[in-house]
C-alpha cells in the first residue's frame, strides 16, 4: 500500500538535491528538473517497493540519470522545456567558481562526468558508484582519473589572472 | 585539479538547489497514478500478445530506458519464472552471482531467485568464478582498504583467504588463478579518502596482472607495458582462459581519451606484460566487418568452450564521446561475425559476459540486469539487482 505521506516527505526532503547533483551530470536546468520530476513520478508509481529500499533517493538520482541520457528523452524535453520557460538561463547570479566547474563539467564525456559528480558532489565511495552505475569498480576508478585529467585545463582556463596593484594583470604561473 | 573543488562544487549545487522551485508533491503523485494506469494496459496488451504466442523473448533491442532493477530477492523455495522463457533447456547449470548489497549467492537458473547465501555481505563486483568442477566459487571481498581473492565451496561452507586482489578467474584445469592487483582506492587525492583509507596517486605501474598457482601459491606477475600505460592507469575489467590454458584474454582500459578498450589475448608462458606492446607474446583481437570496425572497440569479452569468443562490441560518435551501438556478438579469433547475441543499451555497461562449460547457455549484466540465452535464442531478463555472475 502506497503511503503517500512518506512519499511527500521523501519528495520535500531530497527534490532540491538531487536536482542539483542532476544539473551537474546534464548541464542543463531545464532537462534537470524535468528528469528529476519523471523519476519522483516512477517513484511513486511503485513507491511501495521503493520505500522499503535502504536508499531511495540513489534510486531517483540512477532512474532521472537514466531518462536524462535518452536521445529520444532529450529532444523531447527540450521543445517542451523551451515552451515552459523559453532559453535556460541557469546561472545567473552564481558564484564564478561554481560556473567555472558546470562549464568545464560540460566539456568532458558524460560516464566520467557523472562518476565526477558521484564522487566530489554526492560523496560516494568508488564502489557506491560502482553499485550504483553499475559498472565495474576499475571502471569507476578510470572514469575518475580520466575525467580529473579531462577537467584540469578546462579549470585552468577559467583562473582569472592575478592583478597586481597597479593594475597590471600578470599570469598566475608568472 | 584545484584541491577546492569539491567544496565550490558542493557548495554552489547547494546555492543552486536552494533555488529550485519544485513542483508539489500531489503533483508528482498525480503523474505517477497515471503512468501507473498507463503501465497496467501496457502489460495486459503486452500479455495478451505473449498469450497469442507472438513473442519469445523479454529482451528489448531498443535504447529505450526501462526504469530500475527490482529488488534482488532471495527465497529458499523456487517462484515463478520471472524471464518470458520458462524452458529449462540442456542441463542449465546453476549461477553464483554477486548482489549490488554485497553478498555472493547462488541463484535459480530458472526463477531467477537465490536459493543459497554462500557469502552474505562484503563481497566486490566485477567477477566472480567458478571451478571447472562446479565445487568452489572465487570471489573478491573487501576488508578494511583492501580488496582479496576468497575462495568458497558452492555447496556452501566458510569462505577461505586466498591473496589480495580482485577479478578472479580460475584456470580450465581448476589449479591456477589468474586475477588482479590495483590501487584499492583508485588514486584518488589523499584528502577525499574515508574511512582512513589512503593512496598515493596512481600510476599504470600498480596495476598487474597474477597467476596463482592454487596449491603451491607460487605467482606470476604481469605489469602495464612500457609506455603510456605505465604512466596512465588501465585498468582490467575482466580475464578469460582459452578452452586449453594456454592463453589468457584481457579486457583492459579505457587507454585512450576516447573511451576506447582493450581486449588482446596473451601467452602466460611467454608474456611480460598483461598487455602485448609491440612485437611481445600476444596480439589484440582483431576487429572485423561493420559497423565501422576503424571507430569500433571491446568493451569486454571471454572465450567460448569452442575457442570462439563472446564479446561486447561498442561504437561511439562525437565529441564529449557518447555511445551510439553497444552488440552482444559471438566472433571467431579473427574477429568474425558468428552470431549476434543481443543488441545491448547504449546506456549501460555490459558485464560479466559468460559462457556454460557445455557451450549451450550465456550470460551476461546489462547495467545490473541478468540476462541469459540458450543455443542461440534470444535473451531473457531473468533477474536484477547483480553486480557480477557466473555460470557454475
Amino acid at each position: 500500500m502506497r503511503d503517500p505521506g512518506t512519499f511527500d516527505a521523501f519528495y520535500s526532503g531530497s527534490v532540491r538535491r538531487i536536482t542539483g547533483q542532476l544539473y551537474a551530470m546534464t548541464g542543463s536546468r531545464a532537462e534537470a528538473e524535468d528528469c528529476v520530476q519523471e523519476a519522483y513520478a516512477r517513484a511513486w508509481q511503485r513507491w511501495d517497493k521503493v520505500s522499503g529500499y535502504l536508499d531511495p533517493e540513489a534510486w531517483v538520482r540512477t532512474v532521472a540519470y537514466r531518462v536524462s541520457i535518452s536521445a529520444w528523452r532529450k529532444a523531447a524535453n527540450m521543445r517542451a522545456a523551451h515552451r515552459r520557460h523559453g532559453v535556460p538561463d541557469d546561472l545567473r547570479g552564481m558564484s564564478p567558481d561554481y560556473v567555472a566547474i558546470i562549464a568545464a563539467l560540460r566539456k568532458i564525456p558524460p560516464r566520467q562526468r557523472q562518476a565526477i559528480v558521484l564522487y566530489h558532489l554526492v560523496g560516494l565511495s568508488v564502489e557506491e558508484i560502482a553499485r550504483e552505475t553499475g559498472a565495474a569498480a576499475g571502471t569507476v576508478k578510470a572514469r575518475l582519473s580520466r575525467g580529473r585529467q579531462a577537467l584540469a585545463p578546462h579549470l585552468a582556463e577559467a583562473d582569472p589572472p592575478e592583478r597586481t596593484a597597479s593594475g597590471r594583470e600578470v599570469p598566475c604561473d608568472a | 585539479m584545484r584541491d577546492d573543488f569539491t567544496m565550490n562544487l558542493q557548495s554552489g549545487s547547494a546555492e543552486f538547489a536552494a533555488r529550485v522551485t519544485p513542483l508539489t508533491p500531489d503533483l508528482i503523485r498525480t503523474r505517477g497514478s497515471r503512468r501507473r494506469r498507463r503501465r497496467a494496459v501496457m502489460s495486459a496488451v503486452v500479455a495478451a500478445v505473449i498469450a497469442a504466442g507472438g513473442a519469445g523473448t523479454a529482451y528489448t533491442s531498443f535504447d529505450q530506458p526501462r526504469g530500475v532493477e527490482l529488488p534482488f530477492q532471495t527465497s529458499t523455495s523456487p517462484g515463478p519464472a520471472s524471464g518470458a522463457s520458462g524452458s529449462s533447456g540442456p542441463g542449465r547449470p546453476e549461477i553464483v552471482a554477486v548482489t549490488a548489497g554485497g553478498a555472493l549467492a547462488v541463484v535459480n537458473p530458472l526463477t531467477g531467485v537465490a536459493s543459497r547465501i554462500l557469502v552474505p555481505g562484503g563481497v566486490v563486483g566485477g567477477a566472480v568464478s567458478v571451478s571447472p568442477d562446479g565445487r568452489t566459487a572465487y570471489f573478491a571481498a573487501r576488508h578494511g582498504c583492501a580488496d582479496e581473492i576468497e575462495s568458497v565451496p558452492v555447496a556452501g561452507g566458510r569462505p577461505a583467504a586466498i591473496t589480495p586482489g580482485v577479478l578472479p578467474a580460475v584456470s580450465p584445469d581448476g589449479t591456477e588463478l589468474a586475477f588482479v592487483r590495483e590501487p584499492s582506492g583508485g588514486g584518488l587525492r589523499p584528502a577525499d579518502y574515508r574511512n582512513g583509507c589512503h593512496e598515493p596517486a596512481v600510476t599504470g605501474t600498480q596495476f598487474t596482472v597474477v597467476i596463482r598457482d592454487l596449491a603451491g601459491g607460487g605467482e606470476r606477475i604481469y605489469p602495464a607495458p612500457p609506455g603510456a600505460a605505465a604512466v596512465l592507469p588501465v585498468p582490467v575489467s575482466r580475464l578469460s582462459w582459452a578452452p586449453g590454458g594456454r592463453r589468457l584474454l584481457v579486457s583492459a582500459g579505457p587507454s585512450q581519451d576516447n573511451e576506447g578498450w582493450d581486449l588482446a589475448e596473451i601467452d602466460p608462458a611467454t608474456a611480460r606484460y598483461y598487455l602485448p606492446p609491440a612485437g611481445s607474446a600476444g596480439s589484440a583481437v582483431p576487429l572485423a566487418g561493420p559497423p565501422d570496425p576503424g571507430q569500433n572497440y571491446y568493451r569486454e569479452g571471454v572465450f567460448l568452450p569452442d575457442g570462439d569468443l563472446f564479446v561486447n562490441r561498442v561504437c561511439c560518435a562525437g565529441w564529449p564521446v557518447h555511445t551510439t551501438s553497444s552488440l552482444l556478438w559471438e566472433i571467431d579469433p579473427a574477429g568474425h561475425l558468428v552470431r549476434q547475441v543481443a543488441i545491448g543499451f547504449t546506456d549501460r555497461d555490459h558485464t560479466s559476459l559468460g559462457a556454460d562449460p557445455g557451450g549451450h547457455w550465456l550470460l551476461y549484466l546489462s547495467g545490473q540486469d541478468l540476462f541469459v540465452s540458450l543455443d542461440g535464442r534470444a535473451p531473457f531478463l531473468l533477474t536484477s539487482g547483480l553486480i557480477a555472475a557466473a555460470w557454475a
